[in-house]
C-alpha cells in the first residue's frame, strides 16, 4: 500500500524520523545483495512491513518477485539472489532449509537470510544442523524491532510476549523492548528520567542502564526530546483488556478486528449502486472492504476515542457542515471567491467521503451494539465491576456456558468476575472450571491451569484486609 | 610578519645557544604588530614546542627536531612513547593536545594495563590498580586485557578483570573459553540477553553428560526456563525428562494430557491419562486428578456409544455428548445416566434438552417438557429456541408463562404487536409502548399506532 506518511510527523516527537531510519536500514540490507532479487517472506512479517516500506520501494531496489515462506520447494524463478526475511523461529529454519535444498541445484543462485529483529545463535545452529548454512552468502539481521503505527504510537508487534514472559519465563521480548528504546534514544536523545511499575519494567530498566554502560560512545549529541520514560507491566492491570471496549475505535476492533492499522469490513454498506448492479449481474460477491485507520484520516482522528454514543451526533454535525460549505459555491460572486472555493474543493470532497464511510461503519457497529447479546454482556460487566453480589455464580456467565457461547467471551467474563471479587472461593472456582471443561472439552483443563499460572484466575487468599 | 616567520623558523632549530624563551618573547612581541594575525599558528607552535621539550628530557631521551616530529606525526610519537612504557607522559600529552580519548587515552591505558598484567606479581593488587586507573573510561575493552592475562596463564586475574567488562557479549565467550561455565552462565543471565544464555546452555549441553548437565542447570532457574522453552519446540522427550527430573509433576501431567488427546488409539490415550492422573495427585492438584478420571470414564462411555450407534462421539465434551444423545432420542436413558454420572447441574441439562428438542422440531415434546415441572431456567430459553428455528407460533406459547413485565419484549420479537401493547399497558410501561411503535415500523399498523396513542393518553391521565 502506498500511502503518504506525513501524518507521522504531526505528534510532539517526529516519528517520521524513525520510519526513515528503518527504511534506510532495509535498503542498505537489500543493496548488500547482488543481482536481481526475490524475497521469501515470513507470514507474520508482511503486515508490519507494509507500515515501513511499500512494494514500489522494493521494486526500485531490484526486488522482482515475492513468495511466502512455506515447506517444500520454491516455485522456480530466474532471480539470482533469493533473500529470506524471517523471525528467529526454529520452525521457520526448517522451511528455509527445504527451500534452499531444492533451489541450490541451480548453481548460479545465491541465498541470504535476514533475521528480523535479531539473529540468534539457536537459529544459526539449526541451519548448520540442517546442512544449509554453507549455502548462505549473508546471514544477518534487520533491526525492525519497533514499528511506527501512528504519530503517537509505536509497536513491537510481539503478540506472544505476555505468554512468554509470564508463563514460560522467557524474557527475550523484554530484551527487544530495551534494545528498541536504545534505538529511540539514539534518534531522539537520551531520556533522563526512567520510571516503571512491575517486575518486567524493572528488568527492562536494568537492561537499558546496562546497555548505556556497554556503549557509552553512543551518547548522542541530540538534545533529548523526551523527558520521561514510564514503563507499565501488563500485569499491573489485567482487568481492563477483559472488559468490552466502548470507544469507536475499540468497538471496530472488538467486532471486526484491527490489524496493523487496517480493518476488513463486510462490503454491503460501502458499494455504490452501480457496483451493486454489476455484482448482481455477474453473480460475483464483493470482497471485503479494507479500511486504513490512522491519524492520516482526519475524521477518524476525531472519532476514534469518543464513546460510541457520541459518534452519531458528531458525524451528523460534520455532515451538515460539509454540505453547507459545499453550498457556498452558489454564493461565490467574484472570480477570486470562486477560485478560493475551487482550492478548498478537494478537501471538502475528501471530508464528505470520510463522513460517509464512517457513517457506514458506525451503522455496522450500531447493529451489534444494540443487540440483546451485547447489552447483556455490558450489563453483566458493569454489575461485576460494581462488586455487587460477586461471591456467587453470575447468572449471565452460567447461561452463556449453557448456551455454549464462544469460549473467549465466557473466559473474559470469568476473569472479570475473579478480579472484581479478588479471587474465587474454592467452591466457585471448581464450579466454573467444571462447567467449562464439561461444556467445551477436556483440553481446557490445561487452558485453565495456564490462566491460573499467569494470574488471570486465582483463589481467594485467606488474608482479610 | 617576516620577522615573525623568521623567529619561528629559528625556534625550530633552536639549540642551547638560542634559548627558546627569548625567541618566543620576540615572536609574541612581534605578533602584536601584525594586523589580522591568526593566533592559531602561534598557539599550535607553542604546544608542539612544549611536547618536544618534554620528550627531549633526559629521562625520556628522545631528541627530536621539529622537522622530525612533523614527519613522524603526533599519533606515531604517542605510540613510540607507549612502546617505551612512558605511559604517563603519553596520556598527559594526549590530554594537552586534546586528542579524542578513543585514539588517545583509552588506547594508552589499554596498553599500560596489558603491560601491568605481564609484569606485576600479585593478582588482586594488579587488578585493583588497573581498575582504579581505568575506571569506567569509555572505549576500554577489559576483554582484551583479560585475554592477555589469560594468555600469560593468569586466569584468576583474567576473571577479576572480566568482572569489569560491561559488554556481556564479549565477557561471556571469554569466560567459556576459560572453562568457567558457572560464571559465564551467571553473567549471561545477568545481562538479560537470552541469546547469550542459550549460547552458554547449548555449549554446556554439548560438552557434558546429559544427567550432569540437567543437574547443573537446575541451579539456574532462568536458564532452565529457557532450555525448557527450547525443548518444548524441538525435543519433546527431553522436555518430559526435564520435568520429571525437576519434580514438576503439574507440568508433566499437563504434557501427558496434551499428548493423550493427540493419541490415535483409545488404549494409548487411557494409558497416558492414567499417568497424568497419578502426576496430578502427586502435585496435590485434586481437581485436575478428579477431572482426568472423569474424562477417562467419558471416553469409555463414548466408545460404547460409538459402537452402538455408529455415530462419532469421541472428542466431544460432556455437554455435547448429552446433546447428541438427546437429539437422537429425547428420552435417551444414556443422557440421563451421563447426567447423573457427571453431576450435570439442572440448569445446564434443561438448556441442552430445550436446544435438542428445538433442533429436531419436536414441539409437542418441548411443550410436555415445559409442563413437567417448574423450569429452573425460566421460559426465555424456550422462546429463543423456538424463534431460532423460525417457529413464532410455538414461541408464543411460552411467552404466556413468563412474568408480565418481561412479555412485551418477547412479543415484539415475535412481531405480535397487539399482545405486546396490551401487556405493556397493563404494566404501565410507556417506554415499551414507544418501542413498539418504533419497531413495528410503517404501513399496515396505523390502527395499532392509534390504539397505542390512546393507551399512552390514558396512562398519563391516571397520573
Amino acid at each position: 500500500m502506498s500511502q503518504s506518511s506525513g501524518f507521522l510527523s504531526n505528534g510532539r516527537v517526529d516519528i517520521g524520523l524513525l520510519r526513515q531510519s528503518l527504511r534506510a536500514e532495509f535498503i542498505e540490507c537489500l543493496t548488500r545483495c547482488d543481482g536481481s532479487k526475490a524475497i521469501v517472506w515470513d507470514d507474520k512479517l508482511t503486515s508490519p512491513f507494509t507500515l515501513v516500506a511499500e512494494y514500489t520501494l522494493l521494486k526500485a531496489h531490484g526486488v522482482d518477485k515475492m513468495y511466502p515462506l512455506r515447506h517444500g520447494a520454491l516455485p522456480s524463478c530466474e532471480m539470482q539472489h533469493i533473500i529470506f526475511l524471517s523471525r528467529p523461529k526454529l520452525a521457520n529454519m526448517e522451511m528455509i532449509a527445504d527451500n534452499i535444498r531444492e533451489a541450490a541445484k541451480d548453481r548460479l543462485k545465491e541465498f541470504s537470510v535476514f533475521f528480523v529483529p535479531r539473529k540468534t545463535m539457536l537459529c544459526e545452529r539449526k541451519l548448520e544442523e540442517l546442512g544449509v548454512y554453507g549455502n548462505l552468502t549473508h546471514i544477518d539481521e534487520y533491526n525492525l524491532d519497533i514499528i511506527p503505527f501512528d504519530s503517537d504510537l509505536l509497536s513491537l508487534e510481539q503478540p506472544l510476549s505476555f505468554r512468554e514472559c509470564y508463563l514460560e519465563q522467557d524474557y527475550t521480548s523484554l530484551f527487544y523492548v530495551a534494545r528498541s528504546l536504545m534505538t529511540i534514544q539514539a534518534l531522539y536523545g537520551t531520556i533522563p528520567s526512567l520510571v516503571g511499575k512491575g517486575p518486567c519494567s524493572k528488568q527492562v530498566i536494568d537492561m537499558i542502564l546496562r546497555m548505556r554502560r556497554e556503549s557509552p560512545s553512543q551518547k548522542s549529541s541530540v538534545m533529548p526530546q523526551i523527558d520521561n520514560l514510564i514503563l507499565l507491566d501488563r500485569s499491573a492491570d489485567l482487568m481492563t483488556p477483559m472488559l468490552s471496549q466502548l470507544t469507536y475505535e475499540g468497538l471496530v476492533d472488538e467486532i471486526f478486528g484491527i490489524s496493523n492499522c487496517s480493518v476488513r469490513l463486510p462490503p454491503e454498506k460501502f458499494l455504490t449502486s452501480e457496483q451493486e448492479e454489476k455484482n448482481a449481474a455477474s453473480g460475483i460477491a464483493a470482497g471485503p472492504k479494507v479500511l486504513v485507520l490512522n491519524s492520516a484520516d482526519e475524521m477518524f482522528g476525531e472519532l476514534r476515542d469518543l464513546n460510541y454514543q457520541a459518534v452519531g451526533p458528531l458525524l451528523s454535525r460534520k455532515a451538515k457542515r460539509v454540505t453547507s460549505q459545499m453550498e457556498e459555491r452558489h454564493e461565490a460572486k467574484t472570480v477570486r471567491q470562486l477560485k478560493q472555493f475551487v482550492n478548498r474543493l478537494p478537501h471538502l470532497q475528501s471530508m464528505r467521503q470520510a463522513v460517509s464511510t464512517h457513517t457506514s461503519v458506525a451503522e455496522l457497529i450500531k447493529e451489534r451494539v444494540f443487540s440483546d447479546d451485547f447489552m447483556n454482556t455490558l450489563r453483566a460487566e458493569q454489575e461485576l465491576c460494581g462488586c455487587v453480589d460477586t461471591d456467587r455464580v453470575h447468572p449471565l456467565i452460567e447461561t452463556l456456558i449453557a448456551k455454549k457461547a464462544p469460549i473467549l467471551k465466557v473466559l473474559r467474563l470469568i476473569c472479570v468476575h475473579c478480579m472484581a471479587n479478588n479471587g474465587f472461593k474454592p467452591k466457585l472456582m471448581d464450579f466454573y472450571r467444571r462447567e467449562i471443561i464439561q461444556t467445551y472439552g477436556f483440553h481446557h483443563l490445561v487452558t485453565l491451569d495456564t490462566f491460573e499460572k499467569v494470574g488471570l484466575l486465582f483463589n481467594k487468599s485467606s488474608t482479610v484486609y | 610578519s617576516v620577522a615573525l616567520a623568521h623567529t619561528q623558523h629559528q625556534q625550530r632549530e633552536c639549540t642551547a645557544q638560542w634559548p627558546q624563551r627569548s625567541l618566543l618573547r620576540a615572536a609574541a612581541f612581534g605578533k602584536c604588530f601584525v594586523t589580522q594575525y591568526d593566533p592559531k599558528q602561534f598557539v599550535q607552535m607553542c604546544s608542539h614546542l612544549r611536547v618536544l621539550n618534554a620528550v627531549r628530557d633526559y629521562r625520556v631521551a628522545m631528541p627530536l627536531t621539529y622537522a622530525q616530529m612533523e614527519a613522524l606525526t603526533i599519533p606515531v610519537l604517542i605510540d613510540r612513547l607507549v612502546l617505551r612504557r612512558q605511559y604517563c607522559l603519553a596520556i598527559r600529552i594526549c590530554d594537552y593536545l586534546k586528542i579524542p580519548s578513543r585514539d588517545g587515552a583509552s588506547h594508552i591505558l589499554g596498553n599500560w594495563a596489558c603491560y601491568k598484567v605481564e609484569s606485576a606479581v600479585d593478582d588482586v593488587e594488579v587488578a585493583e590498580t588497573i581498575v582504579s586507573k581505568l575506571g569506567d573510561t569509555p572505549g576500554i575493552s577489559y576483554t582484551e586485557i583479560a585475554t592477555k592475562a589469560k594468555d600469560c596463564g593468569r586466569t584468576e586475574l583474567a576473571i577479576r578483570l572480566l568482572d569489569y567488562e560491561p559488554r556481556s557479549a564479549d565477557q561471556v565467550p571469554l569466560l567459556m573459553k576459560m572453562k568457567h561455565d558457572e560464571l559465564a552462565l551467571e553473567k549471561a543471565i545477568e545481562s538479560g540477553d537470552t541469546d547469550l544464555v542459550y549460547t552458554v546452555v547449548m555449549h554446556l549441553r554439548d560438552n557434558r553428560e546429559l544427567a550432569d548437565f540437567l543437574m547443573f542447570i537446575r541451579g539456574y532457574p532462568q536458564a532452565m526456563a529457557l532450555f525448557a522453552q527450547y525443548c518444548r519446540e524441538q525435543d519433546h522427550q527431553m522436555m518430559i525428562d526435564l520435568y520429571y527430573q525437576d519434580d514438576r509433576s503439574g507440568d508433566s501431567a499437563n504434557v501427558h494430557v496434551q499428548d493423550a488427546l493427540r493419541c490415535k488409539t483409545q488404549s494409548d490415550m487411557l494409558e497416558k491419562l492414567t499417568r497424568a492422573q497419578t502426576m496430578y495427585t502427586q502435585a496435590q492438584n485434586k481437581f485436575a486428578a478428579d477431572m482426568t478420571l472423569e474424562h477417562m470414564k467419558l471416553v469409555q462411555a463414548q466408545q460404547a456409544l460409538q459402537e452402538r450407534t455408529n455415530k462419532p462421539f469421541i472428542g466431544l465434551s460432556v455437554s455435547d455428548t448429552i446433546f447428541e444423545c438427546l437429539v437422537n432420542d429425547h428420552k435417551s436413558a444414556m443422557a440421563e445416566r451421563l447426567r447423573k454420572d457427571f453431576k450435570v447441574p439442572d440448569k445446564r441439562f434443561w438448556w441442552l434438552k430445550v436446544r435438542a428438542l428445538a433442533e429436531t422440531g419436536q414441539w409437542m415434546e418441548l411443550e410436555n417438557f415445559s409442563k413437567s415441572k417448574k423450569s429452573p431456567i425460566g421460559y426465555e430459553p424456550f422462546v429463543s429456541a423456538c424463534l431460532e428455528k423460525g417457529s413464532r407460533v410455538e414461541a408464543m406459547k411460552y411467552i404466556k408463562k413468563m412474568p408480565l413485565e418481561q412479555r412485551p419484549r418477547f412479543y415484539m420479537q415475535c412481531k405480535a404487536w397487539e399482545q405486546a401493547a396490551e401487556d405493556a399497558f397493563a404494566t404501565r410501561n410507556e417506554e415499551v409502548l414507544d418501542q413498539i411503535i418504533a419497531r413495528s415500523g410503517g404501513g399496515g399498523h396505523s390502527q395499532l399506532h392509534e390504539r397505542i396513542h390512546e393507551m399512552k393518553m390514558q396512562l398519563r391521565q391516571r397520573h
